[in-house]
């Protein structure tokens, strides 16, 4: 096929892979702590910072969007426990109110940007959806840099969040410094959702870390599987998308990788459904 | 009259949206306000594929429809498969936001959306869709829209604010007393997605958030009981209009993001008041009663 000969296409289909694994794994720990939607309201926080890089200095350099994004990002993070903490809003108000005032500061720096005349503003909008096809291979070096990072540091700390997630008072009894494995978890999953703004987009970045870890549910139980399953499962998702966003013209990938991950978690209920039946049908029999 | 038809339809979604966003801020349903936004599109669009149909009536089956669902098969996921709430909630919204925008994308020839249209509605076009009876110009048919959807708004609540009320603040006590809180719940779940409709239009699909959230969440710092509270929430939402008017012609940016962040601005503005006067009172307040 001609499409593999094509270097581009290569670095776009390496980076999207990569993504879509460590966004199931780091969404999928988040979710797995009851944090599933915090990762929708981290990557509407992180368009304000991308904009006001990008009126700084004027390029959109992937270095200078990974920064200004995951500045603007922990603010919103930081944002949401300062309300929390200092008046009466609750947490799930207090995440509606960051996400949505976020991004409204960054549609109207975006509007700004574009009724300017500044140059090089062609890729901006191209985060909202997420344009994989679009990366080059500047880009997908960052992204590969930064997603081994996010799975080292996964690999890594694996048994020590696994403990705190699961049993926080043992986990503290036992001597280990809970601030700094929550701060660590935070940049890395504030990080892979910056770097996965550029292939799903904004709006979307929640379902590429939530679902894939909705789907393993329904095939495992043990929290490695889990996570193997997930990245799998993203994997195929993020393969088939490509493949459709390169083919077809302007398809956006980040929808299409969401599409299909959600017919993935459709036909894994329907199976286990079906083999519950029959499970239930065997034991019965015995 | 061009400005004022845009300010009068804004200050009317608006209204609506900070009635039920009072509602939905003191349910801690929120993020819900956030799902259903996003998948109404999904509503839109589907009516609009299937069935070639732009007009109004059309539009709000769809809507409610869908936002019945997302908000149904949520709680369905969430009981069946064990996931957590906010877990299958974020995957029913974000997956129907992802169909819309797949099929805008298959369709996009047929479907009169596009990316910016969902982004930031079509604020700035409100007057140049007129709505004509008998050849008689009678102003902007989204102005039409919002004001219906207003007037709906206010009349349920007026009828329903003793039940809203009690679901609201002790959902076990209303059932105790026979009220059928799952029948109060889908109304206001209705509500949300036709006030979201009726707004979608006009400031885009991820801004309503802010304007059923932020002014509520306001009003919520000052007020002490429910009437005040959508009272102030109405006050809030009118004032985030006007000045964010004024901030987007100043700027030159899209009225509708500016509307949003001047609300956040209002807000900020209530929390350091608030935050002033509670250091206030303390320094004056003798030491044992701190």
């Amino acid at each position: 096929m001609s499409l593999w000969q094509d270097a581009n296409f290569i670095w776009v289909l390496t980076g999207t892979l990569l993504l879509g694994v460590s966004a199931a794994t780091v969404g999928g720990m988040a979710v797995l702590r009851q944090r599933a939607l915090i990762g929708d309201v981290l990557a509407h926080a992180a368009l304000p910072g991308i904009m006001i890089g990008f009126l700084l200095f004027e390029s959109t350099q992937p270095g200078l969007v990974v920064f200004a994004a995951l500045i603007s990002s922990l603010i919103g993070y930081y944002s949401i426990n300062l309300l929390t903490r200092h008046s009466k809003i609750k947490t799930d108000t207090a995440m509606a109110i960051v996400l949505s005032c976020f991004f409204a500061l960054g549609l109207m720096l975006l509007s700004y940007i574009q009724s300017s005349n500044l140059e090089n503003k062609s890729g901006l909008d191209k985060l909202l959806f997420g344009q994989a096809a679009a990366m080059n291979q500047i880009d997908v070096t960052w992204l590969i840099s930064i997603t081994l990072v996010a799975l080292v540091y996964l690999i890594l700390m694996f048994h020590k969040l696994r403990l705190i997630s699961f049993d926080p008072p043992f986990a503290k009894s036992l001597g280990l410094n809970l601030r700094f494995y929550e701060l660590s978890f935070a940049l890395v999953l504030v990080l892979t959702i910056v770097i996965g703004l550029q292939i799903v987009g904004v709006i979307l970045m929640a379902a590429a870390l939530l679902i894939p870890i909705s789907i393993a549910r329904f095939w495992s139980h043990s929290l490695r599987s889990l996570l193997g399953l997930a990245a799998g499962f993203a994997a195929l998702s993020a393969f088939i998308s490509t493949q459709l966003s390169m083919h077809l013209p302007n398809m956006p990938t980040g929808p299409w990788m969401v599409v299909i991950l959600g017919l993935l978690f459709v036909l894994s209920w329907l199976f286990s459904i079906i083999k519950q039946r029959y499970n239930f049908g065997k034991s019965h029999h015995v | 009259m061009y400005e004022l038809w845009i300010l009068i339809t804004a200050s009317l979604v608006a209204t609506s949206c900070a009635l039920v966003g009072s509602l939905l801020i003191l349910r801690r349903m929120a993020l819900l306000a956030d799902a259903i936004s996003h998948s109404v599109l999904l509503g839109i669009v589907v009516v609009y594929i299937l069935f070639q149909q732009t007009h109004i009536s059309w539009m709000l089956t769809g809507a409610i429809t869908v936002g019945l669902i997302t908000a149904w098969l949520s709680q369905f996921i969430h009981y069946k498969t064990r996931l957590a709430p906010d877990a299958s909630l974020g995957l029913v919204f974000t997956w129907f936001f992802a169909l819309a925008i797949v099929l805008i994308a298959l369709y996009a020839d047929h479907v009169h959306l596009d990316h910016e249209h969902v982004l930031f509605g079509e604020m700035a076009f409100i007057p140049l869709n007129p709505l004509f009876i008998f050849d008689t110009h009678l102003g902007p048919k989204a102005f039409w829209l919002a004001g219906l959807v207003m007037l709906v708004n206010i009349l349920l609540l007026v009828i329903g604010f003793e039940r809203f009320k009690l679901t609201s603040f002790h959902p076990a006590l209303a059932t105790s007393l026979g009220i059928q809180t799952v029948f109060w719940h889908y109304l206001l779940m209705a509500m949300v997605s036709v006030t979201a409709v009726a707004s979608f239009d006009v400031v885009g699909s991820v801004l309503v958030v802010a304007l059923m959230v932020v002014p509520a969440a306001s009003a919520y710092l000052l007020a002490k009981s429910l009437k005040q509270m959508i009272f102030f929430a109405v006050l809030y939402s009118q004032a985030s209009v006007i000045s964010g008017f004024l901030l987007a012609w100043w700027l030159d940016t899209a009225l509708s993001a500016s509307m949003a962040v001047a609300s956040g601005l209002w807000l900020i503005a209530t929390l350091l008041m608030h935050y002033a006067i509670k250091s206030r009172s303390l320094k004056h307040t003798p030491i044992l009663l701190q």
